[in-house]
């Protein structure tokens, strides 16, 4: 019961986190390519993009660090036996991660206050990258801890005690490479989807026809297609890390993958099983596509797939990720598409990029780019299970043996609905008070 | 050697963030009298988010804590929850009023009251991990004999410094009167708490104060510190009272540091037996030598434009 309550607050914890971290790594880019091709073009749209949008990273950045906060008190608090592992093994991560945050910190500070105080808008540019290159580093960092938790690597566990340790080789581990692009890329596509599908939305609502309204639906579409090209690139590199992923899972994590599939027996010629009802016999009436597994997995049908009855029941992950895996793909297709289909439209028949459905289409995407980050995450945690180590530690024995977790339960999660209610509400009264002015 | 270091490289981040903290917190007791500090717009701009980069101090303190002796994770982690927790949630309402008083231009009477009890009660809750560690006494880690001076340090040097800080920053003469009576006021509980401190240190853990031969020089290095601060304050020297009593405030926690040396948590864990690998702690040390190298020329570089401002 105390764990569940503790994997709870965990969960409810990171689900939040995600959301503020996600958006604290993707805004940096997007204000720092905006002006950049604001000082290059002279263009004064581009330029303002990045005003605004700075102020988000501001204020994102308050939230998100007071947030990342109780996450890592939360981990030893809640987790001290995997802490005390963790700290000795994956430690260097983590304390390089501090070093990339602050960094971040303090340029963010001198790129927020110093907007006229450069002759050469270089130099405040080049105060940006910091800020770019520092959350590009937290993110990885924290992501190979991650990694780390999925294929541990680089030392001997024997008794409870951890020997032989090889940082970098931990730092390192196979899992690394694809879940650390795979993640990063989806952050960034993610950023650049939510802030078209806001703006997509304003569009959508604007009717009046004023002339500064004219001219704000002008800086709109501009940001759109902008936001849209960007996302395109980030959409390509999304299907590139996607699939080395589901080919590292193949090769290192099995039960994962075949957790995740609804796999129930080893074959070759394995097919690619989409929704249907999860049984511990497998999947029963999907919608199967035969020899496509094998070809994900390892480039060729005729590949051999391991299946869950290849495994010790007793460690099988809950297999209701099949279901996560699913919405995963499926908003990963969804937000392919929409970016894809706009970029057509825009480029051969103009006037259908900026229709009522379009913009819909563009809105949708930007809030499924969110939830796809969330079924991967879910997918990648709860298809670790029962481990918190896979094959080291299981997430029962990392747990604290405090009594007083239940307490909490409660608590975190509505502070974290607070904060987030209040991040939306500042950031909506000030764009109110503060209206686009061209 | 490296687990002197392991330890002292902590002591150093949490020395940082007592400091630049200490004068975040005291604002938020000066800017429940806007009618008496007028100078409202100063405070908030001393204060504002870019003060945010302080957070970072304690993140390093816990990180290295953390991975430098990960053994002591799994007892701080277990036995501290609560605090921690408590402090951690004050912590995130303090950041959602900074939000409304910063950033959203909603202020409000009930917001500042908030603000203020959140930046007062978190580092109270914080403290207990101090009385955790001399005591390793794990029953009842909010109303022991040592909490009470130690509350009171605490409030008494968050008042200490930020009361001295806007002294020197302010130069608003109509000020001084309000602020002259905090600090005087908090120098009286600075002192009386040391005291008590002190008393129920040699009740409760006389090993701390039995087992160094320095006691007398950390001693009158504190006196001396003390008295020069009250020569300062009285000579109306702001900015060197300011110094001296960072200075003060760094000799006392450093001191007590060393007291409690080897331990980390009296009386099980060591700074020795908790050391991590050695190999991970000498890359660590690594990146440590070569992020600073980042981190220190740019963290003047924004201190110079923000005080230029």
């Amino acid at each position: 019961m105390q764990l569940d309550y503790g994997r709870t607050l965990m969960g409810d914890s990171l689900g939040f986190h995600i959301i503020f971290a996600l958006l604290g790594v993707g805004i940096p880019l997007l204000v720092s390519l905006s002006e950049l091709l604001g000082i290059v073009r002279h263009d004064i749209l581009y330029t303002t993009m990045a005003k605004r949008w700075s102020y988000v990273m501001s204020v994102l950045f308050v939230t998100g660090a007071i947030s990342g906060m109780i996450i890592s008190t939360q981990l030893s608090t809640l987790w001290p036996t995997f802490m005390a592992l963790a700290g000795k093994v994956i430690g260097l991560p983590f304390f390089l991660e501090g070093f990339a945050f602050f960094i971040e910190a303090i340029f963010l500070g001198i790129y927020l206050f110093t907007w006229k105080r450069f002759k050469n808008p270089y130099i405040h540019w080049l105060c940006s990258l910091p800020i770019v290159l520092g959350s590009v580093a937290s993110a990885f960092f924290i992501t190979t801890a991650n990694a780390f938790m999925n294929s541990p690597a680089g030392f001997t566990y024997k008794h409870g005690i951890a020997s032989n340790i090889d940082p970098i080789k931990a730092m390192f581990n196979q899992a690394t490479p694809t879940e650390t692009t795979h993640s990063i890329v989806s952050y960034y596509l993610t950023t650049c989807l939510f802030f078209a599908g806001m703006y997509a939305l304003f569009l959508f609502k604007s009717k009046i026809n004023d002339k500064k309204e004219l001219k704000r639906k002008m800086y709109y579409k501009k940001t759109i297609t902008f936001l849209v090209c960007v996302s395109f690139i980030f959409v390509l590199l999304i299907g590139l890390t996607g699939d080395s992923s589901a080919k590292y899972l193949a090769q290192s994590e099995p039960l994962k993958l075949a957790a995740a599939e609804g796999l129930y027996t080893t074959q070759t010629n394995a097919p690619l099983q989409v929704l249907g009802i999860t049984t511990n016999h497998g999947v029963l009436h999907a919608l199967t596509i035969p020899g496509l597994l094998s070809f994900l997995s390892f480039g060729s049908t005729q590949a051999r797939v391991l299946g869950l009855n290849y495994f010790n029941p007793t460690l099988w992950p809950p297999l209701w990720i099949h279901y996560m895996f699913d919405f995963m793909v499926g908003s990963g297709i969804f937000i392919t598409i929409i970016p894809l289909l706009f970029l057509l439209l825009a480029r051969f028949k103009k006037a259908f990029a900026f229709s009522k459905i379009m913009l819909l289409l563009l809105f949708l995407s930007g809030v499924v780019s969110f939830c796809a980050v969330e079924f991967g995450w879910i997918l990648t945690e709860v298809g670790r299970q029962p481990f918190a180590i896979r094959g080291i530690m299981t997430t029962k024995q990392a747990f604290t043996t405090s009594t007083s977790v239940a307490t909490f339960g409660y608590l975190f999660p509505t502070l974290y609905i607070f904060l987030f209610a209040v991040t939306i509400w500042i950031l909506k009264r000030h764009y109110k008070k503060n209206k686009l002015d061209l | 050697m490296y687990q002197l270091l392991a330890a002292l490289i902590p002591l150093v981040f949490l020395y940082a963030y007592m400091l630049f903290t200490s004068i975040e917190y005291g604002t938020s007791f000066f800017l429940l009298f806007p009618k008496i500090l007028r100078n409202d717009i100063l405070l908030k701009q001393a204060i504002s988010p870019i003060w945010e980069t302080t957070n970072v101090f304690l993140v390093f303190t816990i990180i290295c804590i953390f991975t430098f002796f990960p053994k002591s994770t799994y007892f701080f982690g277990t036995n501290l929850i609560v605090p921690l927790l408590i402090a951690f949630l004050f912590l995130g309402v303090r950041s959602a009023c900074m939000l409304f008083l910063f950033y959203g231009d909603m202020d409000s009477k009930l917001i500042r009251i908030v603000f203020f009890l959140s930046c007062f009660l978190a580092p109270l809750f914080f403290s207990s991990g101090f009385v955790y560690m001399i005591t390793g006494n794990t029953t009842n880690l909010f109303l022991q004999n040592l909490n009470l001076p130690i509350y009171a340090l605490v409030l008494s040097n968050i008042l200490l410094i930020s009361g001295s800080f806007y002294q020197f920053y302010s130069k608003n003469k109509s000020d001084f009167h309000l602020l002259r009576r905090i600090l005087s006021f908090s120098y009286v509980i600075f002192v009386l708490s040391l005291i008590l401190f002190m008393y129920d240190l040699i009740h409760t853990s006389s090993w701390m104060l039995l087992s160094d031969a320095n006691l007398h020089i950390y001693s009158s290095i504190i006196i001396f510190l003390l008295l020069s601060s009250l020569v300062f304050f009285v000579a109306r020297k702001h900015l060197l009272l300011f110094l001296t009593i960072s200075l003060l405030m760094g000799a006392v926690l450093f001191f007590f540091a060393l007291l409690h040396l080897p331990y980390l948590i009296y009386p099980s864990i060591t700074i020795y037996n908790a050391f991590t690998d050695l190999k991970t702690f000498q890359l660590m040390l690594w990146s440590f030598g070569i992020g600073m190298v980042f981190v220190i020329p740019s963290l003047i570089f924004l201190y110079i434009l923000l005080l230029k401002e």
